[in-house]
């Protein structure tokens, strides 16, 4: 077997990745998408330390954050589409009201 | 005696009925008599008191309930009766009971006349609590307590600015005296741990002198304010704004005179201190010297009498000073009885010549108001020291024991008396004699005020003949509180010291029989001479003034300096205007700008522009960018990490 | 070398390669199929711990029905012409995300970590599955959380279908 350590790890890269992207991309869905990416870095995480520890609860907290990924997806896409029809764009450059 | 708790609280019940339903129920005529019938109830319990007292000599103390503790001293609402508490709560309230008689005709059609009844029951009240207190909290009570009811009443007109203005005169220079007793009741306090009179009493030989004089001259502070002494006399002339009743009852016969009540009341304390003496000799002889000066020439009828009402109190207070308590205590007496009635005499002129106050103005009224002049004369007469009114009683023995102790003293308080009798026959001779000045239209309304005026005046009129005989009995009766060796709730300790305090009058003999006195004064040239100076000053004023020999004007002008000096009241008004007024407004004007300005303003201003400032920096780290936040959030997230990682 | 072991390393690097892939992508079509490939390895990767519900949750959830979602939006949007990624935020986000990186490994591997103190062992979840070990916590001991996590859904769907509603934000 794989330590979970090595679990951890790639969770952590995973994590990082999707914190980069969202920093990096310019495109308000891509944005989006790397939040799924970081959402299931966590996911792995949680499952890695069950099997660890020798519990089920972070594999049902995986279960609510399949659900709260699916709201989050739901409105965030809805958001994405009403921010494109008031500004016909998806730029997040483009999108700067509350620049100080 | 329990039934002298009545004599406080009636005054009081009458305040309470008055103020909850003077306007609503009571009206003009019943607010005035539940008014005088709460006084009089008062009048006659303490009169029964006195008459108790006067046969036994007793003391009596009674706690009526606890008002406060402090630490382990429980400050009690008390009733201390004894011949000086007696006296002086019997003179509150038979003249307190005149007064308001006449005031009911006085204030006849005024629209707030339930509140002038109120404002006047409340301050008998007050004065009552401080007349009867047996120690120095419940006195303070008081002592605040007729202040207040003083501002109210000096301002009882209140829409009249200067009425207005005077009341907070009134009160402003009352406080700085107020200071002065509070700091002194406070050094009392810390100093005896105990505020009851009889226990600080008996306390004495413990402390020393010097912290006694420091309580007594702090006490005299206060007794300097309320009795209007120089340097605080300022507010009394001008308190003369309000009306007439209140200038007779609190600014001539009462309230005035708290403070020479005070003095006596804890006499052993400024007994036991020699320069808390001087300084009462002192302050009194200059006010009675200074204050008739300035009477000599005002124009004002009421001011006339308000500053004689000063040079009086200077003497009682200059009789205290020479350690004859009990011969000041019996001129407060005699003055709050003979000085009522010139008050309630000028309000009866001023009644008859609606409100016209200026002397120079009035003339030949007296035939059309006989019983008006012939009780103001008697007033005059007594104010002048001419036998056998009460005045001279009271008055020339003050003058014969400074002659034997204070040869300073005795020369002021000399001038003083010629000075007396000079200006209150000036007014007498301006207002009822002398030439016709008043207008055609005022002359044709002179009358004869009702009988509810005229009947007080004749009461008083009668008592300032008669009260002079009574002379040996006021000063025997003061004894057991004021003679060291007759009275009884000192210790044995305190006696000698209070005994080698008074030293200084040991050896004044006068005579306590009026009619002794008044074959002395007739026979020994000290007497004649100061019967001749009073009858002198009449002459003059006589002279000038009624038979207009000699032009005032011309004498006015021939010592210019002097008269300007009098008329501008020795520019103590000016001097104080100009040093605190003035002062204070360029002290506040000062402070407005550093204090507001440049602190104040410079902080607030200055925050706001730091927040500007700072605004302007942390603005830019808003990008309004999502992954510029985040990209933010990246950043902490590893640094602080990092920084736990560490610390760890 | 065990399959467990070596399933680990391939999956695992399939999930890595196709993180970038989302990452850098430019196309958006492109990057939401590196996500599907990511979710896939990384549904692989449950199955790989013993977490067969979990893992099969993952493919119906995620790789099928958020997906779809995305899919949806992409082709309503028209396709975005502008460079895929900000130097200047790549440039600073590199850095400090290695940083990151670096210490959540280190936490990773040198953390200490218990082991072992749970009623679920592997011979437990043997006896009786997974599936049912979850179900039976799930039903239990966060029935609430569970019952508030449908109602969530419901106010996203509500809240999407406000949104997506084209006349109340043209007003």
């Amino acid at each position: 077997m794989v330590p979970y350590e090595y679990y951890l790890v790639l969770s952590g890269l995973l994590m990082v990745l999707g914190f980069i992207g969202v920093i990096v991309r310019k495109n308000i869905i891509a944005l989006l998408i790397s939040t799924e990416l970081m959402l299931n870095s966590v996911n792995i995480a949680f499952v890695a330390f069950d099997m660890k520890l020798h519990d089920v609860a972070g594999q049902v907290f995986v279960f609510f954050i399949l659900t709260i990924a699916a709201a989050e997806a739901a409105i965030g896409l809805g958001l994405i589409m009403a921010i494109y029809r008031m500004k016909k764009d998806v730029d997040v450059t483009k999108i700067a009201e509350l620049k100080g | 005696m329990e039934y002298l708790w009545i004599i406080p609280f009636s005054p009081l019940i009458a305040f309470v009925i008055i103020g909850l339903f003077g306007y609503k129920f009571l009206r003009e005529p019943l607010a005035g008599i539940v008014a005088v019938v709460g006084v009089a109830i008062s009048a006659i319990a303490s009169v029964i008191g006195f008459i108790d007292v006067a046969k036994t000599g007793n003391y009596y103390n009674l706690k009526l309930f606890n008002w406060m503790t402090v630490g382990d001293y429980n400050i009690a609402v008390s009733i201390l009766w004894d011949p000086l508490s007696a006296l002086m709560t019997c003179v509150v309230t038979c003249v307190s009971t005149f007064i308001f008689i006449f005031a009911t005709g006085y204030m006849k059609g005024d629209e707030s006349y339930p509140r002038f009844f109120a404002y006047l029951s409340l301050f008998v009240f007050m004065m009552l609590m401080l007349t009867l207190s047996d120690n120095l909290v419940q006195l303070f009570f008081g002592w605040e307590g007729v202040g207040l009811a003083s501002y109210l009443l000096i301002g009882f007109w209140h829409y009249k600015k200067s009425a207005a203005n005077a009341a907070m005169e009134a009160f402003v220079v009352n406080r700085v005296g107020d200071w002065l007793f509070l700091l002194g009741i406070l050094l009392a306090f810390v100093t005896f741990g105990t505020l009851d009179y009889l226990e600080i009493f008996n306390k004495i030989p413990e402390v020393s002198v010097g912290i006694i004089t420091a309580i007594a001259l702090l006490l005299f502070g206060g007794a300097v304010g309320k009795s209007a002494q120089i340097p605080l006399h300022i507010w009394l002339p001008n308190a003369m704004e309000g009306p007439t009743p209140v200038s007779a009852l609190i600014h001539a016969a009462t309230m005035v005179a708290a403070g020479v009540y005070m003095v006596a009341r804890v006499m052993p304390v400024f007994a036991a201190s020699e320069v808390a003496l001087d300084t009462v000799l002192f302050v009194g002889t200059m006010s009675a010297f200074i204050a008739a000066t300035m009477g000599l020439v005002q124009n004002d009828i009421k001011r006339i009498i308000a500053y004689s009402t000063l040079s009086q109190l200077g003497y009682m207070f200059a009789a205290e000073g020479l350690g004859l308590f009990s011969e000041g205590m019996f001129h407060l007496t005699s003055h709050a009885v003979f000085k009522a009635l010139l008050f309630l005499g000028s309000g009866s002129v001023l009644i008859a010549l609606h409100h016209l106050l200026d002397v120079q103005k009035m003339g030949q009224i007296g035939r059309a108001m006989p019983i008006t002049m012939g009780t103001f004369l008697i007033g005059s007469l007594a104010l002048a020291g001419i036998p056998p009114f009460v005045g001279f009683f009271s008055k020339d023995p003050i003058i014969e024991g400074a002659f034997e102790i204070n040869t300073f003293a005795f020369m002021l308080l000399w001038a003083g008396a010629f000075l007396t009798a000079f200006y209150i026959f000036r007014l007498f001779f301006l207002t009822f004699f002398s030439t016709d000045r008043l207008d055609h239209h005022t002359r044709e309304h002179v009358h004869e005020s009702p009988p509810n005026m005229t009947i007080p005046l004749i009461v008083l009129a009668t008592a300032t003949v008669v009260l002079g005989f009574f002379r040996e009995f006021f000063i025997n009766f003061l004894k057991p509180s004021l003679d060291p060796h007759s009275m009884k709730f000192l210790s044995e300790e305190t006696k000698s010291i209070v005994w080698e305090g008074l030293a200084r009058s040991h050896h004044v003999e006068i005579d306590a029989d009026a009619f002794h006195f008044l074959g002395h004064s007739l026979t020994s040239f000290l007497g004649v001479v100061l019967l001749g100076t009073a009858l002198a000053g009449i002459f003059t004023a006589y002279v000038i003034y009624q038979l207009r020999k000699v032009d005032p004007v011309k004498i006015g002008e021939m010592f210019q300096p002097i008269y300007k000096l009098f008329y501008n009241r020795w520019y103590f008004d000016h001097i104080y205007y100009a040093i605190f007024v003035y002062g204070y407004y360029k002290f506040s004007k000062l402070l407005w700008f550093v204090g507001d300005k440049m602190v104040i303003d410079g902080v607030v201003d200055g925050s706001a522009k730091a927040s500007i400032f700072s605004g302007d920096i942390f603005r830019k780290t808003q990008l309004g960018r999502i992954s510029g936040y985040v990209l933010q959030m990246l950043i902490g997230t590893a640094i602080f990490l990092a920084l736990f990682l560490i610390i760890r | 070398m065990d399959l467990g072991v070596v399933a680990f390393w391939i999956l695992s690097a399939i999930a890595v390669v196709s993180a970038f892939g989302v990452v850098f992508f430019k196309n958006i079509i492109y990057a939401v199929l590196s996500l599907i490939s990511a979710l896939i390895a990384i549904s692989g990767l449950f199955f790989n711990l013993g977490a067969e519900l979990v893992g099969a949750l993952q493919i119906l959830i995620y790789a099928v029905a958020i997906v779809v979602f995305y899919v949806l939006v992409i082709s309503t949007v028209p396709e975005y012409k502008g460079e895929a990624v900000d130097p200047k935020y790549a440039l600073l986000s590199a850095p400090f995300g290695f940083m990151l990186f670096m210490e959540l490994a280190f936490v990773s591997v040198y953390g200490l970590w218990k082991s072992g103190t749970g009623i679920f062992t592997p011979q437990v979840v043997q006896e009786v599955s997974n599936a049912k070990a979850v179900a039976t916590m799930l039903f239990t001991k966060y029935l609430f959380p569970f019952e508030v996590a449908s109602l969530i859904l419901l106010v996203a769907m509500i809240g999407a279908i406000v949104l997506g509603k084209k006349d109340i934000v043209e007003d």
